[in-house]
């Protein structure tokens, strides 16, 4: 799209390209989709009215925020308290309203994300929203997911630190976690759920083929337009069989095996007790 | 284990024949989710005297080979390094397989993976050009009624 002569008419789709391409918008499939069907739609939460609706920030919060204003005697003392809040599809929640929600990394610069959990939400004004969380500390123990960086998971304490004041736009994504004991010591396994693997920020290089991007865009709208056809011009028994020829197997093979994988183990453990 | 509202489920009864074929999504979650915690935890630490702890341990590499090929070929960004990446694990994996299986014969999707990593090359992130949307779109197609006569005109449509 950034090459002269791009036809003007794939120019004014760069927002759907952007939104297919905005590799933290939704993690699954399926809400890739929800989210680019809501294309025309402001899924951010419409900034509330809220007259009324300020409430005195509770000690702990304020001393955090003062702490993220540095003193200022601009420090906010009333907010709107929020329950969840949704920025570029991804809902994020207190602790206390949904834990899943809750558990978010923390981005810092150039240095590696830290998990924390949501423990409230401040709206200041209309378009001015702080997440009051706490850090988890790291554990004392050997972290056993040290030897295998791809995965992207490690183990932490499930002790917390103080709170803290960010910004919405500082989480990186949300994390899966599991408590369990390890080696004696309370821990929690983290896992990122950020689709982005970064091997060596650095050096990162990112690679899109807008020909790739350009088949996936026209052909889903071809054949959307194959549904609004009466039926005598498409009849649906055709389309699904000239639909089956556009179906590749490149994106399932690794998927399969995992099936593959989960058998062969499954006859190793019964076979030998 | 705690996930947010988005992620795609996986069936509690896991193994049981009750919830029938997982979808790719779902295998997907299970492997890069779920597996690596249990398994590192299950498997891991080795006994040294224990036959059946150093294969456990064998097999956890070969499974954490896997999901990190998924891993890395599912990731919204790709380059050069990756796609070498990928090939490495991918390969670590399979022979891992052929070590701990020698009786097993390979598939041709085992073939077609190795080759993964020339279109993350050439194609760049398999998120703009693979085919599950495709599948789904099929899946709407499946659902629409039809009077199961090819070329003629169902009044029904209108």
């Amino acid at each position: 799209m950034l090459r002269e002569g791009c036809p003007e008419a794939i120019k004014n789709c760069s927002g759907h390209f952007s939104k297919f391409l905005d590799p933290q918008v939704r993690n699954t499939l399926l809400t890739d989709i929800s989210r680019f069907l809501a294309l025309e739609e402001d899924d951010n939460e419409p900034a509330p009215d809220l007259k009324g609706k300020m409430t005195a920030i509770q000690e702990g919060p304020y001393k955090a925020l003062r702490i993220y204003f540095q003193g200022a005697s601009s420090t906010p003392r009333e907010a709107k308290v929020l329950s969840s809040y949704t920025l570029n599809g991804l809902t994020f929640s207190t602790f206390t309203r949904h834990r899943g929600n809750s558990f978010v990394l923390i981005r810092r610069p150039s240095l590696p994300s830290v998990p924390a959990r949501i423990e409230s939400m401040l709206q200041i004004s209309a378009n001015e929203i702080y997440f009051v969380v706490r850090y988890f500390l790291k554990t004392l123990s050997d972290d056993p997911f040290d030897k295998y960086p791809v995965l992207q998971s490690s183990l932490w304490s499930q002790d917390l630190g103080q709170l803290v004041v960010i910004k919405p736009q500082d989480v990186e994504s949300h994390f899966a976690c599991l408590a369990f004991e390890w080696r004696g010591t309370d821990s929690l396994a983290i896992v990122s759920l950020s689709r982005v693997f970064s091997s060596s920020p650095c050096h990162q290089l990112m690679l899109t083929s807008p020909t790739g991007i350009l088949n996936q865009f026209f052909v889903s709208h071809c054949f959307s337009l194959f549904l609004t056809l009466p039926p005598f011009f498409c009849d649906p028994f055709l389309s699904c069989l000239h639909i089956q020829l556009f179906i590749g197997i490149q994106g399932s093979i690794i998927f399969w095996d995992f099936q593959l994988l989960l058998d062969l183990m499954l006859d190793r453990l019964l076979s030998r007790p | 284990m705690y996930t947010p509202s988005w992620l795609t489920s996986v069936p509690t009864n896991l193994g049981e024949p009750s919830h029938g074929k997982l979808k790719a999504d779902q295998w997907r979650t299970l492997g890069t989710t779920y597996l690596p915690v249990s398994l590192i935890r299950l498997w891991d630490q080795v006994d040294d005297d224990d036959r059946r702890s150093q294969d456990c341990r064998k097999l956890l590499a070969v499974t954490l080979s896997l999901i990190s090929a998924v891993i890395i070929a599912s990731s919204r960004t790709t380059s050069e390094e990756k796609a070498d990446l990928y090939l490495h694990h991918m390969q670590n994996y399979l022979n891992g397989l052929r070590e701990l299986f020698p009786q097993y014969r390979f598939l041709p999707n085992q073939h077609m993976a190795l080759h993964l990593a020339e279109y993350l090359r050439l194609y760049g992130p398999v998120h703009s050009w693979w085919t599950f949307p495709f599948e789904r779109l099929i899946g709407m197609l499946q659902r629409i009624p039809t009077n199961f006569q090819i070329g003629k005109l169902c009044l029904y449509f209108f």
